[in-house]
This record gives structure tokens, sequence and C-alpha cells, in this order.
């Protein structure tokens, strides 16, 4: 099972090494999408691969010290009615998340491929992506 | 067998007009050769969608009482031209507002045509006969007197393909161009494109009736920079070339068909879908109508270098910009379209309908284009 999941966390729990007692002691397969920090907490975009019980007991470590686990689906939206199909998002979007349908040529948005790098907002002359994390 | 525009009109009227896209009419004259398909065919429809700078509105929103000669204007914080007679207004598609972020004269003029209202106010020395000084109002597209895009560059030839080969990301008109060659962008449809299907623009002129954001339009001029010297592959420019001046109504028009579009750190462009009918008054003409992706070549420019001369690093037909990834030099570059290849095709489809329908009838150039043109640098003296 696998599934990217946003962590806050608050300016008293960033001491702790997430991370490494997820793999140490649940055996999950973490991929850091994206980690940012500040002087009120912070902000990590983790992929986790593990069994769905490891996955469960994962969750409940992370709950325990006091880090907020929201699992991410949909975390990238594309306002239908903006989009136009230009497909400017298509070549800078790294885990290629946008491609283009050949015989409709119209621009699929594959949300389960998506990283949130977040690359795609600065490529879409329509705004019609935003990226809710 | 050749045809006029009278006989082709005629079966238009009739509703008997054998029409196709500029991409259907492909497999027409792959089966049944040129000569059978010049016969058969009675017109081929064209479409573009995609970001068109050089395009603009006049608007005349009419006279208060006691009137204004205006000559500082804003609508929704976008600048209009104050140069013109007292309440005519030019607004520029890549004007930007001053007071909406990301919003410009673009934006405005889709709004607009979506039958928004939006904010306008003037302001004026006064004179004896308009005493008014400043005005505060708000209109809609019904509301004022005219309201026509008139777009000085627009359709343009074929375009440049952009790659970046310096070690940041930019943020250009031709889109977000990543370090070290990571993509490549391109902005035409190719085989769809108005003036890729009739190279030598034989069927189309000053009058040529359009489809232009969704109603009708006309070429008006030969566009802006128009320019007959680039060397040509399979007869076709392979850089940016011939342009037209455009001008249509906006009240006939669909947002659909006309977007504002902001590109990240350059600025505001108007994104349009133009159709242009093709004629097919004899072979040569049907020749040139059902061309391909493969056929029509464009040159790759390094936009990391600032200088008006960049260099051309190489060629690439529209089907291999088409497969989402090029070669160049042993290593892949993934590539994006910049205009709707949907759109395109949307235009070409609507303006089908339209001469099928008998709603849409063609006109004879009352004027040629020109036959030659170069773009000239300015020099700084």
């Amino acid at each position: 099972m696998q599934g990217k999941f946003k962590l806050i966390f608050s300016e008293h729990d960033a001491q702790e090494s997430v991370t490494y007692v997820l793999v140490k002691k649940f055996q999950i397969e973490p991929n850091i999408l994206r980690a940012e920090m500040d002087d009120t907490g912070g902000l990590m975009v983790l992929n986790m691969i593990g069994t769905e019980e490891n996955l469960r007991d994962a969750i409940k470590y992370l709950e325990d010290q006091n880090i907020t686990v929201v699992k991410l689906s949909k975390h990238i939206q594309r306002d239908e009615e903006r989009c136009f199909d230009c497909g400017s998002c298509v070549s800078v979007c790294l885990s290629r998340a946008f491609s283009i349908d050949p015989v409709t040529w119209e621009v699929n948005l594959n949300y389960e491929k998506c990283v949130a790098c977040g690359s795609c907002l600065t490529a879409c002359p329509a705004h019609a992506i935003t990226l809710i994390l | 067998m050749a045809k006029t525009y009278e006989e082709i009109n005629e079966k238009i009227r009739k509703g008997k007009a054998v029409v196709y896209t500029a991409e259907e009419v492909i497999d027409i004259v792959r089966e049944k050769g040129v000569e059978k398909a010049a016969e058969e065919v009675d017109v081929v429809t064209t479409g573009t969608f995609g970001a068109m700078c050089s395009s603009g509105a006049f608007l005349n929103f009419g006279h208060s009482d006691p009137p204004i000669r205006m000559a500082n204007i804003r609508v929704n914080g976008v600048e209009g031209y104050g140069g013109l007679a007292a309440v005519d207004t030019y607004i520029g598609a890549t004007s930007l507002s001053e007071t909406k972020p990301n919003y410009g004269g673009a934006h405005l003029i889709e709004d607009l045509i979506a039958g928004k209202r939006v904010d306008l106010e003037a302001w004026s020395p006064g004179t004896d006969c308009y005493v008014r000084k400043n005005i505060r109002s708000s209109f809609t597209l019904d509301e004022i007197n005219e309201a026509y895009l008139f777009n000085p560059r627009n359709v343009y030839q074929n375009y440049s393909i952009a790659t970046n080969t310096s070690d940041t990301t930019l943020h250009t008109y031709m889109g977000k161009l990543l370090p070290r060659m990571k993509n490549a962008t391109y902005s035409s449809a190719g085989q769809l494109s108005p003036l890729l299907n009739d190279p030598h623009l034989d069927t189309k002129g000053m009058g040529t009736r359009i489809f232009l954001g969704g109603g009708i339009g006309y070429v008006s001029w030969q566009g802006t920079q128009f320019n007959t010297t680039i060397p040509e592959r399979n007869g076709i420019p392979t850089g940016g070339s011939r342009t037209l001046a455009l001008i249509g109504d906006m009240k006939q028009m669909d947002a659909k068909f006309v977007r504002g579009l902001d590109i990240y750190g350059y600025g505001t462009s108007l994104a349009i879908g133009v159709g242009i009918p093709i004629p097919i008054l004899n072979k040569d003409i049907m020749q040139r109508a059902a061309i391909t992706d493969d056929q029509i070549y464009s040159t790759m420019y390094d936009y990391s270098v600032t200088s008006r001369s960049r260099p051309a690093l190489r060629q690439y037909s529209y089907a291999e910009m088409k497969r989402g990834i090029i070669e160049y030099e042993g290593h892949g570059i993934r590539t994006s379209p910049l205009s709707s290849y949907k759109g395109a095709r949307d235009v070409a489809g609507k303006l089908k309908d339209w001469i099928e329908h008998s709603e849409f009838e063609l006109t004879v150039p009352s004027m040629p284009l020109p036959k030659e043109g170069k773009v000239q640098p300015l020099e700084i003296r």
C-alpha cells in the first residue's frame, strides 16, 4: 500500500527524526516530496509505502508525537473552466502527472503521479492549477 | 478543373458545399489523390488557438452628461489609450492592471466578452466643449457603442521552438524553460494552422472573412513584422514569417475562444481562436491545404541568449514535436505546445459547421497581401 501524507509539525516537535523511526520501526519506505520549516513549525509531504498494518501503526505513531497527519488526495486541483488544454504544463512536470492524450489532444492529469512539486504553477498561463497543502 | 468563389458560395447557400477541416482532408487527399480531392472538396477550414500578444480592443463608451474628453482612462485598472476622440479608446492585451494582480487588457477583453460588468474611471483637463474633468462609472459590453478587436499581428505563419541552455529556469513568453535543455516549447497548430495550409497566401487578402474568437471577423491588412524571407522546407517557412492583422466585432464573440492569459514572469497575453477558410479553387491549393505535420519544420533557438539574434540549434518537424520528446545531440528534450491543438480543432470544426449550415460564405479578397516583406531591426543611433 502507499499514500501521500501531509505532516504538520508544531515548533515543539520539530526535533523528532520521524522518517528514521518510520523506516526503522515500521518498515515504511518514505519519500520526502517536500519539507519546509519556519518559526511556527514545519510541513512535510511524504509518500509512504508499506503494509496496511504498518502504515496504520506509523500514522498512529506520528499522531502520538503531536504531528497532524492528513492523507492527501486531489492535493493538486485544476479549474476545468480555465484550462484550455494548451499543454504548457506537460514538459515542466517532472513526475509526468500531466500528459497529452494523443487522440483527443486533451491535457490529462493523473493525481496519483503528482508529487506536489509545484513546477506547473508557474507554467500555466491560464492560472488553472492550485496546489493545496 | 478550377472552381470559382461564386460557384463555392452557390453550393454553400444551397447547403451542398463539401467541407473538411485541414486535418480531415489529409486522409481524403491520400485516398482519392489530389486531382479528385480538388474536384470534390469545396472548402478546407483551418484553426489555431494560442497566445497572440499583439491584440487589443477599440471601445466607444458613449457620452456622459455633461460630457468628458477622456485623456487618462482606466478600465478595471487597465490603461486605455487617451489620444483619440473624446470617448474612443484602444486597450491592448499586454497592458497590466494597476489595481488587480495578474490581470491585464487580455483579461479585461475576456471579461467583457463574457458579459461581466467592468469599472471605468477617466480624467480630463476639461475644455469649453467638454467641461467634465473626472468620471467614475461601470459598463457591460452591451451598454457601450462599438467594441471590436483590432489585432495588428495574429496567426503567425510558423514560430520558433524555444529551449534554454543555461543553468537557471527562464520564464519567457514561450513559457517556462527549464535549465540545461530539459524542455522545449512550440506554439503552432502545425497541420491545422491557417497560414501553414496556404503558405503563400494565395487565397487570403484584405477582406477575407474569418472566424475570430467565436464571431465573424475579417483580414484587414498584413500583420506587423510580415516576413517572406525565412528559408522554406517543403514549401513552408521554417520559422515565424507571414502574419495577419485581424478585425472583428466583440459583441459576436464567445469567451470560450477569447482567453486572458498571465504568463509568469512575462505578463499578460490574449489567447484567441482564429479560423480561416480555404476555398479549394484548384489542385495546387488542395495540395497545400493537405500539408501534414511531418512536412512542416521549425527551428529551435536558445532563449538564454538575450541578444536579438539567438543561435539556431536545430530544426524539427511538428510530427516530432508532437511526440512529446525530441532528441538533441544524444539526449532527450521533453516538449510542450503552448497553443491548444484541441482548441484549434474546435475552431476549425465550428467554422466547418457554419459553412455546412450556410451561415458563412467566402469572400473574394479585395486586395492581395504583399508578395514580399522583411523585418527591419531597430538600430540604436
